[in-house]
Parts: structure tokens; C-alpha cells; sequence
């Protein structure tokens, strides 16, 4: 397979999109917990954790785009046949996708949960699995635009959620934030990592960048769509640490939909059914990157035609989802995800980048060696 | 095409078979107020008002009793008596009776806390006998009447008319998990046949511990909330305004003290540590109020007859706090959460249960009123 | 030999023959049709031989200029000389049966001198048409008070009077194998797309049908999917939206016989655009807009929301509501689902019965409908009182559409809508609307997005889609559908802010 891939002019997308899928592939079914986890390691000073976590966030992403910088128009698949070889590259592609496909998984698994808690206990997995599959398939089957697309309009159709917060911050305790600067460094970066499974999905970015028309422009949109996805989760940190108090914040699992248990209107007395249903597109969202990736990765890899992948993962991830039933077991998941990705996303890309400088150099040396 | 076919009749199956069992709101008894009463044996009864929607009865409104070990059981075992199903998804008001909450109320926030379908937003109160007793009070009288309805709109409305705090399920969970405050519920008791809130009671922890009367309750709101409009009654001693008096009282003083009638246009408190040794704190009060009723003639043209008021308020004021916080140091119960302020300044940042109980009884507080009389109305 | 030859080099050509030879091919493709007229006169010891169908040209125009001469003038007819000395124009020979044939149709009349190489033809059509009258489909309040008619003459005249720019081509292309029919592509060529102009114009020269009967047949030959409930092109039958359109970039196609032009590209904001909202004020042109956007989105959310909420949703319902809708329900005999159905198929019933009938008529359904049935439908206890509300309100909003096409469109989409929410609650309406947007976001309009300029996003196009700014700042054509010339005008001096007293 090639290193670098030619992408045809009518399917290459704008750089400042990537603001939008950064935020929709990191806020998804993570933000919900979010708070009570990042909480239980960093207390009151959470807010601290996750500054933390945004700057490695960037700098993590300032690394991506160093390695990508190296290569004409190459993807991570390619950079990995490029510098481990063809076996041990197509291994680690293979890897990457099998965690794609497990991040995929949970992320599905944990909505279906909380449809189940908070709307229909008695609806079965397999069905909304059905329902949110039926929509990624319809929808990767339009392409990357049409993904983007879909990224870019449910933005705009579920941000107003946040100004719906209003109601909760007015009930906020500020004493629960004192006394300030209280945890220590090891247990802000232990919030800090608390947040990895959240901001987890900016990985996206390794496949998306040979699609980018304006390479140029395209780091702006990025570093701003990790702060924009890490403001929110900060918004929704501390809201949660003022609304509740400690002790309830560490054992609420759904801290954020219970931030909209006391939202009402003069229309709808129960804001957070409505927060749930709508929540079902930022998923969506996520989870149509993620599929969007899988298929995309395994042709690069196989050959394997898109249209088959889809189906046949769609079809494993709903049979699987129709055995995963128990809570501990979605947590159990959960963590795996967060364990692993944690490995592939936040520490790879900087074992990566030397190898990749270093092949650079060893090939420029061959060059200018020949032309001698 | 074979595709799409096949496609269509999975899609088809799914559907059929995939549908939510309905739960048309007909079919329901919406239970809209729920009293909790704890039995001698121990078991639990609850007394539901729930809506029930029939076409030919315009009496909604049904109360119904059930016993059980558990909240949820004692609904089942209720839910037996009717041919309409249960749902707590719109209970808005819990009302406990008093044995209840004297023994602890945590095990019934629990299911309330547990259950998504409960609203954060429904209010608690408790009973000053049973809780059955107040749901039962009106049966006698207006048929019609929607007993959870009146009973839920008697607290809004005091709720934002200021006079008591807000008493959301929410706010009792918070006060209660908040380890340096205790949670307060209004008390509902019957007068002439009808209930009406007559008390706030006082929890140390989950359980009732004592109650403050509805005039210190305003106290204890100005602390907690930033007022906007409220009425506050005043009784102020008659001797410093003798010399503004208007016209003479013909019959002599025949009483020591008049009243004076204010609405707190706009009321804030501060509260600081200033000694953690020795459990030091000032409270700081600002009121602006304007006057709208003297029992008394008097003459407030006068600069000085307003100052005269504000600090004579502001006496008076600064006693009733005093009175009630070593009201409460008596029941160790601390409504105004200063353990929260103590938490926020030890270094550990933490507060125990025990360590505050301890310490609640012996703390100081410094209350400095501040009143300004911004207005005294349309006559001088 | 000779002649022979010059048959055989020129071999359709039927000329020279005998009158009566002539007579006899004529009437023989003529069967049993007693309208052609085919007179013989002898003039100077020549055979002359005027045919055509009467109807079909203007008699007076026949006999007053074409006979009169033909008859009076004492000369010895030949075809140059016929054309020289008839006061008609124009004229045009023909010497192919087809041609002399498809032409006799379409009413023009023809003059055959015996053993000419030719027969000479004038066009002396005569057609029936309606005179240009109010739009009865898409009125509106402010503007030109025209529609289009079925005469294609007619039309282009409408469009080339609004339109008066050597700019403007009306390329002509025949569509239909058995009976042609006259179809216009209509744009500006120094603004236009040239990829949209070829890709229409060769969706209509590939056009292998039989005929087409009228401009809403031909959009839906030539549309972009046709799997899709949304319409992809706009038809209209207004001529100032129609040259509005087409100057600002896009492309109009006029069908002969077809009172309703067809816009291409559209997009959806397009369909919900009325032109009344460029005749107002702006501000007040984007509220009716905007209301135009709630309005849809209304008319699709809302019988389903209440199906949802009464079904199984009721911790949603306020209190004070949950009263009011439980008693409407409790008499209901019907799950939700069943009765919202009814009531929608009800007002499906009344609209379709209002537009069949004749207009008076038309009225005392609406108010039969609306008023004595709505009535005894509660009373009768076979739906809520609360629901009658809903579904009208809906209705009513689904009307706002200026688009009758997407009118339509709306008030179908909201049958599966019911059933999702009738099945899924909440999540059922969720997934129906992700399931329209992705939608939305596949179809193409002559190969253009749907839901420009929303996605592919551009800003600058947004004033012209989503709301209307004032026309100082409206200087750029379309960005999205990349037209020639992007600037209407210079940005104005009038943009520029002044300072206070200067």
C-alpha cells in the first residue's frame, strides 16, 4: 500500500470543519460522567485537572501534527508501513482500528444504558442498537461529506443544551470550590488522566488529514476544537462540584443529566428526558467518525471494500451490544477503553514522532548520498 | 432490490416487535403527592394522591393508603386498591410525619434519589402529626378539591413570596450531604380545618431535631438567599419615639412596644471566619427596606426619625438572631451552614459529622444589621 | 437520368410532383382526418395547390394576404416569385415530407406551385391560449401580479420584458420521440454556471421519453433522485421569482403548454423563500422568513411530540397541562397513535377535498370540515380537544410554505414521524430527525447540496438563504453555486459608517 493516498478534489473538506469534528468526536456519551470521575481523584480543584489535561491535550496534538507534517499527504496507516515496515505497520493499523472499533463500542453501549435508566427500562438493547446502528449506516454510506455534514449541522442543533445550565448555576455553593489549590500534583494528573476517556477521539485527526483541501489552516481549528470540547467539560465540572455536594457528586454516575433534572418550563416540566433524546445525535456524531474511520482504515489496509465493513461491523457491534446488559460490565468496558486508549492516543505520538524524524533524516542521507 | 426487500422486512420485524409497552397517560394514576408515615411495627404507609382521568367523574383527584417495608412495596401493595397504575414520574410534594422524621428520613431520599423517573424539583415538607392526617384533612369538605394541588401551591407560593426557603428535593439532599449544614422542611399542621404551614422544622442530619417558628424562618431565609420583596414585621419600643409622636395618645402609653410593617426591597447577607481558633464569625446583614405600615403616629419627615428607625431595627434584628442561633446550638443543629464556612477555612478541607456537632454549639457569631429605609411611602 | 440522379443525391425530397400526387401523400398521412384543407388553383395554366389545417391558422390571415395576392395577381407563379410577391413573412420552403408534415401541424400553411423543387411555407399560426391572469398557486400580497400561461410565446415574452439583457439565452431543445415538444433553457451566459448549464442541457438533449406532459413531468425526468420525498426543483409559476432566479446565476427551464417554469438549482431554503420577502423591508422580509423555518419545523415536531408525551412521556407534561390533557384523553377510546392518525388522515381528507372541488364549494368544505366536524369529533369523544389543536396548528403551518410542493412534503414526512414517535417515544422523533438530516445532507439538486449554504458552509450566502439583509450588503451573487460573476454590484459608498455631524 501507498504511504501517501490521493484524495479526488469533490471529496476533500475544508480545514476549519476540523473545529467541529474535534468537538463532536470528544463530547459524547464521556461528558456525562465525566465530572463525578475527574471529582473522586481532584476534589474541588477538578477545574485545575483538566486545564492540565487541555494543554497536554495540545501538545499531544502538536505532536500529531509534526509527525503528519513530515509526509506529503499520508495518514497514520501509511506513516506505519512507512517506518515499521509492512507487517509490523499493517499489525499496528490493524491495532489502531481494533480500538477504534472497542471505542465505538462502548460509546454505544453506554448510551443504550442510559436510555434504558432514564427513558425506557424495559426497551432491549438491541433495538435502540439497532436504531443508532440503522442511522450510522445510512449515514456513512453518504461518505466523509456527508459525515461532516451531519457534524457540522447536529453542532449547531445541540449546543443550546449548554444555556439550558443556567438554572443549576444559580443554585451553586461556592464554598465547595474552597479551600482552593488543596489537591496535590499527583492528584490533579490523576484527574487529569481521569479525563482521558472524555477527550478521547481527537485520534480521528491521523485519518482525516490527507481530506484536508487548506492544510495551511488547518492546526487553528484543531487546538481550538480541544479547547472549545475542554471548556465544556469544564463548565460541566463545575457546575456539577457547585450543584452537588461532595459526597453525592462522587457516587452520581450521570452527573451532568442530573444537572438537568431541575430544568423546567413553562411547556416541559422535565428537561433532562429531552437531554437524553437529544443526546442521542452528539453520539451519533461520535460514533459516525468512528465507524467512518473503521471502514476507511481497512480498505486502506485490505482492500476491503467500505460498504462490507459497514455492514459486517454494524452487524457484530449490535449482537454484541445485545449481550452486554449488565452495568459493571459497560463500566468494565468503559475503563478498558479509557486504559488502552490512553496507550494509543496520549503516549504514542510521542514515541512516534522520533521514529518518524529519524527515518526522515536516514532517507535524506540515502538522497543526497545517490546524487553524489 | 432482493437487498432492499430484505432490508425492509428486517427493519419490518424489528419494529413490530421492538415497540415500548405504552403507558397512555389514561391508563396512569399520577401520583401527585405522597405522605410517608412510619407504622409501630415498623412497616411503612404511605398515603398517595394520584389524578386519575375519567371521563364522567370531574372529582380528579383520589387518595389511596397502602402498607409496605418499603416505599416501593407500600405502593405496590396500594397499587392493588386501584385499577389505575401507579407512576411516580410527577410526585410533587413528600410530606412525612413527624415519628418519621424524628427516626430519619435517609432511607426514603434514597429510592427518590435512585429513581430517574423522580423530579428533583418536588417538594418536602413534614407533618406536625401524620401525613396521613393531612392528605385526609379536606376529604370531608369541597369535594372537588385537589388536595396534592393545594398543598403544593401553599408552599410554592410562600416559596416565592420569600417567606420560607426553598425546600426542593435537591436543596434537602444538598444541605444534607453538605457535611458543615443541616437541611430545614416546613411543617404542616391544620388550622380551622385546612393545613397550613405553621413551622419550620429543623434536622440534624436526616433527623427532625426541633422547629423554629415561621417569624424566625425569615431570619433564617435572609441569611441563606438574596431577598427581593418580603414583608417583615417589626415590634419596636415605644419610648425613643415619643418626641416625633404626632398627636399625643389621649389614653396614655398603654403599651410599651408598636409594630412597623417593611418590605425588604432588597436583603443580602455576608458571612466571614474571622477567628478559626476560637470559632469566630461575623455575619454581616444589609437590608433596604421600605415602610409600609406603623401602628403608631409618628412623624418620619424627619432625618433623624429615620435614623432613629434604622438603628432601632437593626436592635432588634441583631436580637432575634441572636435568640434563634442559640436556639439552635441548643437542638446542635446548623441551618445556616456555617460549618461550611469552617470547612472552607481549616486546612484539610474536610469536616466530619462528629467534629461539627462538637464544635456547632460553641461557635460566636458577630450579627451586624444594616437597614436603610429607603422609602416610607406616599404620607410623611 | 438526370432527374434521376438528383433524386437520388437529394432522396428525401418528395418535390417535384404532380398535384395530385401531392394531394394524394397528404391525405393519405391525413386518414379520416377531415380538418386539412388542400385547395387547388389554376393560374395561368399552372397548378397551384394551397393546403393546411384549418384550425390550426388564422383564416382571416389565409385568405387576406396569402389567397388574395395568390389569386389577384395576374403573374405566372413560380416559388421565387411567390416569395417575392406575398406580403407575408416569413417564408420557408420545405421539400421533406416530415418537415412539410410536423410544420402543418403546428399551423402553418403551404403553397405549392406544380413541378417546383419546393413548396413554400408561411407561418400563419393560430393558437389558442389563456390571456396572462393572478397566480392562483403561489399568490402574493406584494409584486407583479402575473403568472405564467400555457403559451410558450407568451412566456418568453413575460420573461424577455423583465429580463432585457443581450445576456439572456433561451436556447431551444425538443424533447419527445413520438410527439416533440418545445422546451426552453433559459440563463444568463455571462453569470451562469457553465458545469450547471451542461448538465442540464444534456439531461434534457438525453431525454430518450415518448413526451412529456407538462413542466412538473419534465423536473421529475430530469431530477437529481428520485427515491426522495423532497422536491429538487423548484417550479414556479410566477415570472418575477422565475427572472429573479435566473439573474441571479441559476438556470430556468420553460416547457411548451406548461404554465410553471422550473428552477434549477434549488436548494431547501429555497423552497421556503417567497419572493415577497424581497419586495419587503428586510427586517420584516427575514422575520417572515424565519417564521417560515419555525413554521416547518412546528408542523413536523409537533402531533408527534404530543404522541409521544401522552404515550410515554407524561413526567414532560406540566402540571397545570396534565390535568387539561388527561380529561381530554380519558373519553378517547384510541391509543394516541391511532388518534392523532385519524385526525392528520382527517385534515389530509379536507385539504384534498377543498383543492378538487370547485372553489366555491371548496369554501364550505373548510368551514363543513373545520367547524362541524372538528366539533362533533370531540363531542363524539373519538379524539381530544387538545389534539384538534395540535393538528391544526400543524397544519395551518405546513401551509406556510410558499412551495405547494413542499408543503406537501412536510405534511407526508409527518405520518412516519408519527409512527416513531408512536413507537420510540422521544428517541423515536430524535431518530427521525437525524434520519431527515443525513437525508437532507445526500440530496443533490443538479449535482448541488441540498442544504447549501449551510453545509458545505458558506457565510457569505447566509443573508441570502436563512434570512434577508438589506439590499446595500446583498452585492455578491450566490458563492455557493460559483456563478461567473460573483459581485452584483461595488460595495456601496452607502455601507460605509459615518461619523455623527459630519
Amino acid at each position: 500500500m501507498d504511504v501517501n493516498v490521493t484524495i479526488k478534489e469533490n471529496i476533500r473538506i475544508r480545514a476549519f470543519y476540523l473545529f467541529f469534528i474535534i468537538v463532536s468526536i470528544q463530547i459524547g456519551v464521556g461528558l456525562l460522567g465525566a465530572p463525578m470521575y475527574i471529582f473522586t481523584e481532584a476534589r474541588q480543584d477538578s477545574w485545575i485537572s483538566i486545564i492540565i489535561a487541555l494543554v497536554y491535550l495540545l501538545l499531544v496534538l502538536f505532536v500529531m501534527f509534526r509527525i503528519l507534517n513530515q509526509y506529503e499527504n499520508a495518514d497514520i496507516l501509511g506513516i506505519q508501513v512507512d517506518v515499521f515496515g509492512k507487517w509490523i505497520g499493517k499489525a499496528l493499523g490493524t491495532l489502531y482500528i481494533v480500538h477504534i472499533t472497542i471505542a465505538l463500542l462502548s460509546v454505544l453501549v453506554t448510551y443504550i444504558e442510559v436510555v434504558q435508566i432514564f427513558i425506557f427500562p424495559e426497551l432491549s438493547s438491541l433495538i435502540i442498537g439497532f436504531l443508532l446502528l440503522s442511522l450510522i449506516i445510512y449515514g456513512v454510506l453518504g461518505g466523509i461529506r456527508v459525515v461532516i455534514g451531519i457534524v457540522f449541522i447536529i453542532f449547531f442543533l445541540t449546543h443550546w443544551l449548554l444555556f439550558l445550565l443556567y438554572e443549576p448555576v444559580m443554585r451553586m455553593d461556592m464554598t465547595h470550590f474552597q479551600p482552593m489549590f488543596h489537591a496535590s500534583i499527583i492528584e490533579l494528573f490523576k484527574g487529569a488522566k481521569a479525563t482521558s476517556y472524555t477527550f478521547m477521539g481527537f485520534e480521528i485527526l491521523f485519518f482525516l488529514y490527507p481530506f484536508i483541501q487548506n492544510k495551511g489552516k488547518a492546526k487553528f481549528p484543531v487546538y481550538l476544537g480541544a479547547c472549545w470540547s475542554a471548556g465544556i467539560v469544564l463548565i460541566n465540572t463545575v457546575i456539577a462540584i457547585g450543584y452537588f455536594s461532595p459526597h453525592q457528586l462522587e457516587h452520581l454516575e450521570w452527573s451532568v443529566l442530573s444537572l438537568y433534572k431541575i430544568v423546567t418550563f413553562p411547556f416541559v416540566e422535565r428537561f433532562d428526558y429531552i437531554f437524553v433524546a437529544v443526546w442521542m445525535m452528539v453520539v451519533l456524531t461520535t460514533m459516525m467518525l468512528l465507524m467512518w474511520a473503521i471502514t476507511y482504515g481497512l480498505k486502506r489496509l485490505y482492500k476491503i471494500p467500505q460498504k462490507t465493513t459497514l455492514y459486517l461491523t454494524s452487524f457484530i457491534l449490535l449482537v454484541i451490544c445485545g449481550f452486554i446488559s449488565y452495568h459493571y460490565l459497560v463500566i468494565a468496558l468503559t475503563d478498558q477503553v479509557a486504559r488502552i486508549g490512553f496507550w494509543i492516543t496520549y503516549v504514542y505520538p510521542f514515541l512516534l514522532l522520533p521514529l518518524v524524524l529519524l527515518k526522515k533524516r536516514f532517507r535524506k542521507n540515502k538522497k543526497g548520498s545517490e546524487g553524489k | 432490490m432482493k437487498n432492499t426487500l430484505l432490508g425492509m422486512l428486517v427493519l419490518l420485524m424489528v419494529l413490530l416487535t421492538g415497540c415500548v409497552q405504552p403507558k397512555p397517560i389514561e391508563e396512569l394514576g399520577i401520583i401527585n403527592t405522597r405522605g410517608v408515615d412510619i407504622m409501630e411495627n415498623d412497616k411503612i404507609e404511605t398515603t398517595l394522591v394520584f389524578l386519575k382521568f375519567n371521563s364522567r367523574d370531574q372529582n380528579i383527584s383520589k387518595t389511596i393508603t397502602g402498607v409496605g417495608n418499603t416505599i416501593k412495596n407500600a405502593r405496590n401493595k396500594a397499587n392493588f386498591k386501584s385499577n389505575f397504575q401507579l407512576t411516580p414520574g410527577q410526585i410533587r410534594l413528600e410530606i412525612y410525619g413527624k415519628t418519621t422524621a424524628e427516626k430519619g428520613l435517609l432511607r426514603y431520599l434514597d429510592t427518590l434519589i435512585r429513581d430517574a423517573r423522580v423530579s428533583d424539583t418536588m417538594y418536602l415538607t413534614v407533618s406536625a402529626t401524620t401525613a396521613n392526617e393531612i392528605i385526609t384533612s379536606t376529604q370531608n369538605q369541597e369535594s372537588g378539591m385537589n388536595i396534592g394541588k393545594f398543598l403544593h401551591d401553599l408552599i410554592e407560593r410562600n416559596i416565592k413570596d420569600d417567606t420560607i426557603p426553598r425546600v426542593t428535593l435537591q436543596d434537602f439532599v444538598h444541605m444534607f450531604y453538605d457535611k458543615g449544614q443541616d437541611p430545614y422542611l416546613p411543617i404542616l399542621s391544620i388550622k380551622d380545618d385546612a393545613p397550613a404551614i405553621t413551622a419550620m422544622a429543623i434536622f440534624q442530619g436526616d433527623k427532625l431535631v426541633g422547629q423554629i417558628s415561621l417569624d424566625e424562618t425569615l431570619l433564617l431565609n435572609l441569611y441563606n438567599k438574596t431577598f427581593n420583596v418580603a414583608p417583615l414585621e417589626i415590634s419596636l419600643p415605644q419610648k425613643p419615639f415619643d418626641k416625633f409622636q404626632r398627636k399625643s395618645n389621649q389614653d396614655g402609653h398603654a403599651e410599651d412596644n408598636f409594630y412597623i410593617v417593611m418590605t425588604v426591597i432588597n436583603g443580602e447577607s455576608k458571612t466571614k471566619m474571622v477567628d478559626v481558633q476560637n470559632l469566630k464569625f461575623q455575619t454581616n446583614i444589609n437590608l433596604d427596606v421600605s415602610l409600609l405600615e406603623l401602628t403608631e403616629d409618628i412623624n418620619i419627615k424627619n432625618p433623624k426619625v429615620i435614623k432613629l428607625f434604622e438603628k432601632e431595627i437593626e436592635k432588634d434584628i441583631k436580637q432575634q438572631y441572636e435568640k434563634l442561633l442559640s436556639k439552635l446550638q441548643e437542638m446542635n443543629a446548623d441551618p445556616f451552614g456555617y460549618g461550611n464556612i469552617y470547612r472552607t477555612k481549616k486546612p484539610s478541607g474536610n469536616l466530619t459529622d462528629s467534629d461539627w456537632r462538637d464544635k456547632f454549639p460553641t461557635i460566636k457569631v458577630d450579627f451586624k444589621v444594616n437597614v436603610r429605609i429607603l422609602h416610607h411611602g406616599t404620607t410623611p | 437520368m438526370r432527374r434521376n440522379r438528383n433524386r437520388k443525391t437529394n432522396t428525401d425530397s418528395i418535390f417535384p410532383l404532380k398535384i395530385d400526387e401531392l394531394k394524394k401523400i397528404i391525405k393519405d398521412k391525413f386518414e379520416k382526418n377531415p380538418d386539412l384543407t388542400f385547395n387547388t388553383y389554376e393560374q395561368n395554366n399552372k397548378k397551384i395547390a394551397v393546403f393546411f389545417i384549418s384550425y390550426q391558422t388564422d383564416p382571416d390571415k389565409v385568405e387576406n394576404f396569402l389567397l388574395e395576392p395568390l389569386l389577384k395577381i395576374d403573374k405566372e407563379w413560380t416559388g421565387p416569385t411567390i416569395k417575392n410577391e406575398i406580403p407575408l413573412s416569413p417564408a420557408a420552403t420545405a421539400n421533406k415530407l416530415e418537415d412539410i408534415l410536423r410544420n402543418l401541424i403546428i399551423g402553418e400553411a403551404f403553397v405549392y406551385v406544380e413541378d417546383e423543387d419546393a413548396a413554400i411555407s408561411y407561418a400563419l399560426i393560430h393558437k389558442e391560449k389563456r390571456q396572462v391572469s393572478k397566480p392562483e398557486n403561489e399568490t402574493v400580497v406584494l409584486g407583479p401580479q402575473i403568472a405564467f400561461t400555457e403559451s410558450l410565446i407568451t412566456n418568453l415574452n413575460v420573461v424577455r420584458w423583465s429580463l432585457r439583457s443581450t445576456d439572456l439565452v433561451l436556447e431551444k431543445i425538443l424533447i419527445g420521440k413520438r410527439a416533440p415538444r418545445e422546451v426552453r433553457l433559459i440563463y444568463m451566459k455571462s453569470i451562469a454556471n457553465e458545469t450547471h448549464v451542461n448538465t442540464m442541457r444534456q439531461r434534457l438533449q438525453d431525454l430518450d421519453v415518448d413526451e412529456i406532459e407538462d413542466s412538473n413531468v419534465l423536473s421529475q425526468y430530469i431530477e437529481d433522485s428520485s427515491s426522495t420525498i423532497f422536491p429538487q426543483f423548484y417550479t414556479t409559476e410566477l415570472p418575477d421569482r422565475f427572472c429573479y432566479t435566473v439573474g441571479k446565476g441559476r438556470i430556468g427551464v420553460l416547457v411548451e403548454n406548461s404554465p410553471t417554469g422550473i428552477l434549477a438549482p434549488s436548494t431547501l431554503f429555497s423552497f421556503l423563500e417567497s419572493t415577497e420577502d424581497l419586495y419587503m423591508r428586510w427586517n420584516m422580509g427575514s422575520f417572515l422568513r424565519i417564521l417560515r423555518f419555525v413554521a416547518m419545523f412546528i408542523s413536523v415536531i409537533l402531533t408527534p411530540l404530543y404522541v409521544a408525551a401522552v404515550t410515554y412521556h407524561y413526567e414532560l407534561i406540566p402540571p397545570r397541562e396534565l390535568i387539561t390533557l388527561g380529561q381530554s384523553r380519558a373519553v378517547v377510546p384510541f391509543p394516541p397513535i391511532i388518534e392523532a392518525l385519524i385526525l392528520e388522515f382527517l385534515i389530509e381528507l379536507l385539504r384534498e377535498a377543498g383543492a378538487r372541488l370547485p372553489t366555491k364549494v371548496g369554501q364550505t368544505i373548510g368551514i363543513v370540515g373545520g367547524v362541524i366536524i372538528g366539533q362533533a369529533v370531540v363531542q363524539a369523544g373519538l379524539t381530544s380537544s387538545i389534539l384538534i389543536i395540535v393538528i391544526a396548528m400543524s397544519a395551518l403551518a405546513s401551509f406556510t410554505a410558499p412551495s405547494y410542493l413542499m408543503g406537501t412534503t412536510i405534511r407526508v414526512i409527518r405520518f412516519p414521524m408519527i409512527f416513531l414517535a408512536g413507537m420510540f417515544g422521544l428517541i423515536g422523533i430524535i431518530y427521525g430527525i437525524c434520519f431527515l438530516i443525513i437525508h437532507l445532507l445526500k440530496i443533490k439538486s443538479l449535482g448541488e447540496p441540498y442544504l447549501a449554504p449551510v453545509y458545505p458552509f458558506r457565510w457569505a450566502d447566509l443573508n441570502k438563504a436563512l434570512y434577508r439583509a438589506p439590499y446595500a450588503y446583498q452585492y455578491k451573487r450566490f458563492l455557493s453555486f460559483r456563478p461567473k460573476d460573483l459581485l452584483r454590484f461595488k460595495k456601496r459608498e452607502a455601507i460605509k459608517k459615518h461619523d455623527i455631524d459630519e
